[in-house]
């Protein structure tokens, strides 16, 4: 499970403009049945990334990040995103910080999301707790990796996370 | 293999061999009901007893490697002889011993016992001393009002062993 990325390919990037976010990146892929994936990398100040990705099919839908493709090849999708994780890590930015939201389905309230726990499950399998430090938020299944270089260099930049998720998303503080 | 991960691997072995002294005389405690046959036994065995427990212990202390400083490339080995040492560990119960008042033990067992109490302290020395190193992992993460840390116990124990770290 999870051992066979497929491909995938930089694209470009886009400044932004009245969004929470600075930039997003754009990269492709091509599953083996030959059906594209889009994905999208959002670079938020302080070095935070969050990844979302659709099947190019779906680019038009306002749904696109939230429907299911049902075509049982999550596992290597979801390790090709771990790889572009690995890529901007790597490539493009060392002090690079992941958040995670995981939406819910239909039939889900926003605790504990099915995606939340898959989140979950990768970040504790693949990245170690000597190069970055995890935290989560139950209720709105939001999980975060933070790259212990940032928080040599900026110590404060987990209370910046928080900050925009108790504004934009009306998240309430554990006090 | 760094002299710590080798000077560990001891004490994991160390806990062994302990915990087959203790389960042999048990063992023979059970065995031999009669305890004078068990004193007679144990009369004979504890001179080589004392002599090896305490060359024993001399060895597992004198190479002690006091600092531990775990990175992505140790870490793994590190968590896995601190499992190790935590099971060996268990397997060792000593408060049967340990509770003992030395000085009311017989005379041709107060060494032994002392020996053995010592060197099973030496060997939860370098548990703990890896678990402060272990803890010290997650020392320097940000406090946060909002987002729950998991620490690196907690990463560790709902983890699959089976993946491999990729960062």
């Amino acid at each position: 499970m999870f051992d066979k990325p497929y491909e995938f390919k930089y694209l470009n990037s886009t400044t932004t403009q009245g969004e929470l976010f600075e930039k997003r990146h754009f990269l492709s892929f091509r599953s083996h049945t030959k059906h594209r994936y889009i994905v999208e990398v959002e670079e938020y100040a302080h070095d935070f990334y969050a990844i979302k990705y659709y099947l190019k099919a779906n680019a038009h839908s306002d749904n696109r990040y939230n429907m299911l493709t049902n075509l049982k090849q999550a596992t290597r999708v979801i390790r090709t995103c771990i790889e572009i994780m690995l890529y901007f890590i790597d490539k493009k930015n060392p002090w690079a910080s992941f958040i995670f939201i995981g939406a819910q389905l239909q039939e889900e309230s926003t605790k504990n999301t099915k995606r939340f726990r898959v989140y979950k499950m990768i970040m504790e399998n693949f990245f170690s707790p000597t190069e970055f430090d995890h935290y989560l938020h139950e209720e709105n299944s939001i999980y975060i990796i933070l790259n212990k270089l940032k928080i040599e260099d900026a110590p404060n930049a987990l209370k910046h996370m928080e900050k925009m998720a108790v504004e934009y998303y009306n998240i309430e503080g554990k006090e | 293999m760094s002299s710590t991960r080798i000077q560990l691997q001891k004490n994991i072995d160390a806990a062994g061999v302990l915990g087959g002294l203790l389960t042999m005389y048990r063992s023979l405690k059970r065995y031999f009901n009669n305890t004078l046959i068990l004193v007679v036994i144990v009369t004979l065995i504890a001179p080589f007893l004392s002599l090896f427990l305490y060359f024993f212990r001399k060895h597992l202390s004198k190479r002690y490697a006091p600092d531990i400083i775990i990175d992505k490339d140790n870490y793994v080995d590190y968590r896995n002889s601190y499992d190790q040492l935590s099971q060996a560990i268990q397997n060792i119960d000593i408060s049967d011993i340990s509770d003992v008042d030395i000085k009311k033990t017989p005379f041709y067992l107060r060494y032994v016992v002392k020996q053995f109490v010592r060197t099973h302290a030496t060997i939860l020395h370098s548990y703990h001393q890896l678990g402060m190193a272990l803890k010290a992992i997650n020392a320097n993460a940000p406090k946060s009002n909002l987002f729950t840390l998991r620490t690196e116990s907690d990463l560790w124990k709902s983890r699959n062993k089976a993946y491999e770290y990729l960062r």
